[in-house]
């Protein structure tokens, strides 16, 4: 009762006093939904919830700053590795099943860090009301990465920070394009992506998942579908025959099972076994993060080895971990892990129905 | 003999659809191709030589088959439970079943250890469960008993709807969570043969034994004291249509998820147009179910270029026909 | 065949509905079974034909033990019309009828063209055959009764219980379907005992009377001795006065003192 009563007098009665916190030492931020934020200096404590804004808060920032984080991210094996004491901030629920405004309440940080889609700009305006100043991102692309990053930095007064992890990524990719750029239209290997929805799932154009297909000198085999996360049938998955397979961690199995199918037997990627599971062991890098950057990486070397014959693609994730969060990916214990279990080879033509009686 | 009629009729039309699913689809696939793969294999070749012959044989005719028998399973247990708790109102969906059926396979699928079989029975089990609690719910409160038991099946039916969500809630969102989500919503782009060869045996016999009873369902409709006078042991013969007809559901429900309205709408198109007997209505209930889901899932996958999940048309054909048949018989008092 | 059953008793959720019941029924007699709203009428036409279990008593059809739990052989003994009940579905009239062979039919056998044929000649017999192919929700009341009454014809059996089969009737229906029974009683030689209400209607058809009071039976047997003024005063606990019509048949009158109103009776 009483919290309630405490919770109602921060939403009602704080709010209109609004003028003070402008007239110190304040900065206006304008987040990715184009609202302008008044965030008052120093940032110390702030608070993420959603994991790509944990990840691009840990490679701007020590661990210390986040006074809060999504739950999720307090299991998550990259977040652990980087601040084993994640494990015991105050979680605030996630973006999938809705933030605990009340946690958030209590945690009282200098700034939230909120995702643009679903309830996001509705519980920044919630929080707004409380004081509590905070922002949207949207890192759904490279482009929105990088300004996911300028505005995390602006709002945290780490710019520098800014350039040197951009640097990195920009690093990466254009070492990438270097290598693919000449490979013509035509030979240009068509890739599949599973997404943990189920391997029947897949990536439409514009998706964060097609870019790293493009940007690794691959195409999409769904890039003439648009919107969000679309269900297949098997006959178009035979239809596109790709030549590469790949999918989210979480759907292993699911695509084990899938694949033993003798309907798959035929495809170009089954055949050459080239079926992939996005990296790494520590976390998944087909989502929005820094570590995104790394699927390119990873998935051009696995598309084009022999592009990649003097180049030594862990050696540059490590540095990349490095550069971000401080530590090598290999010595925070994590592995590429990309290596689909289980599958043994088929001849192309085996059914039940060709065999006569 | 003139009842025949509609019986031919159906499966006619049903081979027709069922042919035009075979040569329909994002590959080219025409008559011209399967002669050519039939010729091959009557000269000692193997029959599956191509793509096309794989997506033929290993892609669309398992579909096409799913569809059928589920279709058919789906539309003979609604025509069952119609007939057995005499009210037109009452399906698979309504009662809870389906819902159970779900909640049973994605327990069985998110419990350690679990395979195939497992989720299969569980299916069954929870299916039974929940026909009988919302016969229990609805003896339990014995007054206005249509009514009743299908407020007792939302009951049921939300009630194993937020099992299921718990489930859903507490999964590993990276793994589990898709195989789950596949059970909310009905849908076939994943049928393949061991699906076909899981429902043949189980909606075959069910649909066999019920079509041999299905003169008994007449008698069970008219009601425990007329069913008795005429020398039928209602309970016996209830126990094993409700058993037949949800082990049907479950099978359906394993093999594509939950697919709403086939149970309900189908039944009564099929006594609109026949007459309520079930010596006739039966058979062409389910010959009607059959061509209904085959041709709604040709329709969910041609329609876009990627998928429709099939539950999405068949409520969006199945909600108005319903209200139709409603206002149709509003004078026949059927709550 | 004649019917009849010693000691029946039967308590519903331990309360007891019948006493000890005796009753006789003659081959070929049109028995009419009077009584009170709850007096146990209902339950023990029930209990004859199997739908309830007798906690004690047994059965005898033409001085045989009545085929115990087997549905399907007590259904060719006796024959139910039960009191009028909504249907769920609108079969045809000769579908309803066809369904009184199912006695005959054990498993998975479906009727054929015998049992139609049978379905047919018992439409005949209650001068139906015209409605073969209406639909139940779309005949009358007494056309809806003649159809049960024909399906229970159907069955064959040699015993028929009706239970207050002309209550929904009107007073031209309730006449000719009570009629059309008796003649049944006098051309097959069927045996018939009817629960009913009215006692000028059973004094017009029926041959014998039972008359059941709380769950016991105060006296049985033709109408002449049975159904007088002094004993229906007694069952309905109200003054009767009896008079003649033409043709010797008898006709009661209740006497209402409109002091009395809702004290007894109802």
């Amino acid at each position: 009762m009483r919290r309630c009563a405490l919770l109602f007098l921060l939403l009602t009665l704080v709010a209109p006093d609004k003028t003070a916190l402008a007239a110190g030492d304040a900065l206006i931020v304008t987040d990715a939904a184009g609202r302008r934020v008044a965030i008052a200096e120093p940032v110390k404590r702030v608070v993420t919830t959603f994991k790509p804004a944990t990840l691009f808060m840990l490679s701007l920032a020590d661990s210390g700053i986040l006074a809060g984080i999504d739950s999720p991210s307090r299991r998550d094996p990259l977040v652990l590795a980087i601040a084993p004491e994640a494990a015991g901030l105050p979680g605030v629920g996630s973006k999938s099943k809705g933030i605990s405004i009340e946690s958030v309440l209590k945690i009282a940080p200098d700034l939230v860090v909120l995702y643009a889609h679903k309830d996001g700009l509705h519980m920044a305006e919630r929080l707004e009301r409380a004081d509590i100043p905070a922002i949207v991102i949207e890192p759904e692309t490279f482009d929105s990465m990088r300004d996911t990053i300028h505005i995390l930095a602006a709002a945290t007064g780490r710019q520098d920070r800014a350039q040197t992890v951009i640097a990195a990524i920009d690093g990466i990719l254009a070492q990438v394009a270097a290598r693919v750029a000449d490979i013509p239209n035509d030979e240009r290997k068509c890739v599949y992506y599973g997404t943990p929805r189920g391997f029947l799932s897949t990536a439409p154009a514009d998706m964060l998942q097609d870019q790293i297909i493009s940007l690794a000198g691959g195409v999409n085999s769904a890039a003439h579908l648009q919107g969000y996360f679309k269900t297949i049938s098997t006959e178009n998955l035979i239809q596109w025959a790709p030549d590469v397979i790949t999918v989210s961690r979480g759907i292993r199995s699911g695509t084990l099972e899938m694949l033993r199918q003798n309907v798959f037997s035929r495809l170009p990627a089954v055949q050459t076994g080239s079926i992939y599971v996005f990296p790494s062991s520590l976390t998944p890098w087909d989502f929005p993060s820094p570590l995104s950057t790394l699927s390119v990486l990873w998935l051009s070397a696995r598309l084009y080895p022999d592009r990649f014959s003097d180049f030594s693609v862990m050696k540059s994730v490590d540095m990349f971990h490095e550069t971000l969060f401080g530590r090598s990916m290999t010595t925070m214990g994590g592995r590429l892990d990309d290596r689909l279990e289980g599958l043994e080879k088929k001849s192309p033509v085996l059914s039940g129905a060709d065999k006569k009686p | 003999m003139k009842n025949l009629h509609p019986v031919w009729l159906l499966g006619i039309l049903m081979a027709l659809v069922f042919a035009l699913s075979l040569f329909t689809g994002p590959i080219l696939i025409t008559p011209m191709d399967f002669f050519s793969w039939w010729k091959g294999w009557l000269q000692g070749g193997p029959l599956i030589t191509d793509t096309g012959s794989l997506v033929f044989f290993d892609v669309r005719l398992p579909r096409g088959l799913t569809a059928v028998l589920t279709g058919a399973g789906l539309a003979l247990s609604g025509a069952v439970y119609q007939g057995l708790f005499r009210n037109p109102l009452v399906s698979p969906g309504i009662l809870g079943v389906s819902a159970g059926c779900a909640f049973g396979a994605a327990m069985g699928l998110v419990l350690p250890g679990s395979h195939f079989f497992a989720v299969r029975l569980l299916a069954f089990l929870c299916g039974l469960g929940a026909v009988f609690l919302a016969v229990s719910i609805a003896r339990a409160v014995a007054v206005r008993p249509v009514l009743v038991l299908i407020l007792a099946g939302m009951v049921v039916a939300s009630f194993f709807n937020a099992l299921l969500m718990i489930l859903k809630y507490m999964a590993d969102p990276y793994s589990q969570l898709p195989a789950i989500v596949f059970w909310i919503m009905g849908s076939l782009h994943q049928a393949h043969w061991p699906d076909v060869r899981w429902l043949t045996p189980v909606v075959g016999a069910g649909t066999l034994i019920i079509y041999k009873l299905r003169f008994k369902l007449n008698i069970l409709s008219l009601g425990d004291i007329q069913a008795i006078s005429l020398g039928l042991n209602p309970g016996i013969y209830r126990a094993l249509f409700i058993s037949i007809s949800s082990l049907m559901v479950a099978a359906a429900v394993s093999a594509c998820g939950q697919i709403g309205w086939v149970g309900l709408v189908i039944p009564h198109m099929a006594r609109t147009w026949v007459g309520p007997d079930h010596r006739v209505m039966i058979p062409v209930a389910t010959l009607m179910g059959g061509t209904f889901l085959l041709a709604a899932d040709l329709a969910a996958r041609s329609l876009t270029s990627a998928e429709l999940p099939v539950s999405i048309l068949t409520a969006l054909i199945g909600g108005p026909v319903f209200a139709f048949l409603l206002y149709r018989n509003r004078a026949r008092g059927w709550l | 065949m004649s019917l009849s059953c010693r000691n029946i008793s039967y308590a519903y959720n331990g309360f007891p509905v019948l006493h000890g019941v005796d009753i006789d029924v003659p081959h070929g007699s049109f028995c009419a079974l009077l009584g009170r709203n709850g007096s146990g009428k209902t339950t023990l036409l029930h209990c004859l034909c199997g739908i309830l279990n007798p906690n004690q008593g047994d059965i005898q059809v033409n001085g045989d033990a009545l085929p115990g739990k087997n549905g399907a052989a007590r259904a060719r003994c006796l024959s139910l019309v039960p009191q009028e009940t909504g249907q769920a579905f609108p079969f045809t009239v000769l579908e309803m009828v066809i369904m009184g062979r199912n006695p005959y039919l054990q498993g998975f056998k479906q009727p054929g063209p015998e049992d139609e044929q049978a379905a047919r000649k018992a439409l005949e017999l209650v001068g139906a055959q015209h409605l073969a192919h209406r639909r139940v929700n779309q005949i009358s009341g007494g056309e809806r009764q003649l159809t049960i009454v024909a399906r229970a014809l159907a069955q064959q059996a040699p015993v028929m219980l009706l239970d207050e089969p002309s209550n929904h009737l009107d007073f031209h229906n309730q006449y000719r379907l009570l009629y059309k029974i008796r003649d049944l009683c006098q051309s097959q030689g069927l045996t018939v005992l009817a629960a009913m209400h009215n006692p000028n209607v059973v004094a017009a058809v029926a041959d014998r009377v039972i008359l059941l009071d709380a769950g016991r039976i105060p006296a049985q047997g033709t109408v002449e001795e049975i159904l007088t003024s002094q004993n229906l005063s007694g069952l309905y606990q109200m003054q009767v006065v009896e008079s003649r019509l033409p043709g010797n048949i008898k006709h009661f009158m209740p006497v209402i003192n409109n002091t009395d109103e809702g004290s007894t009776g109802f």
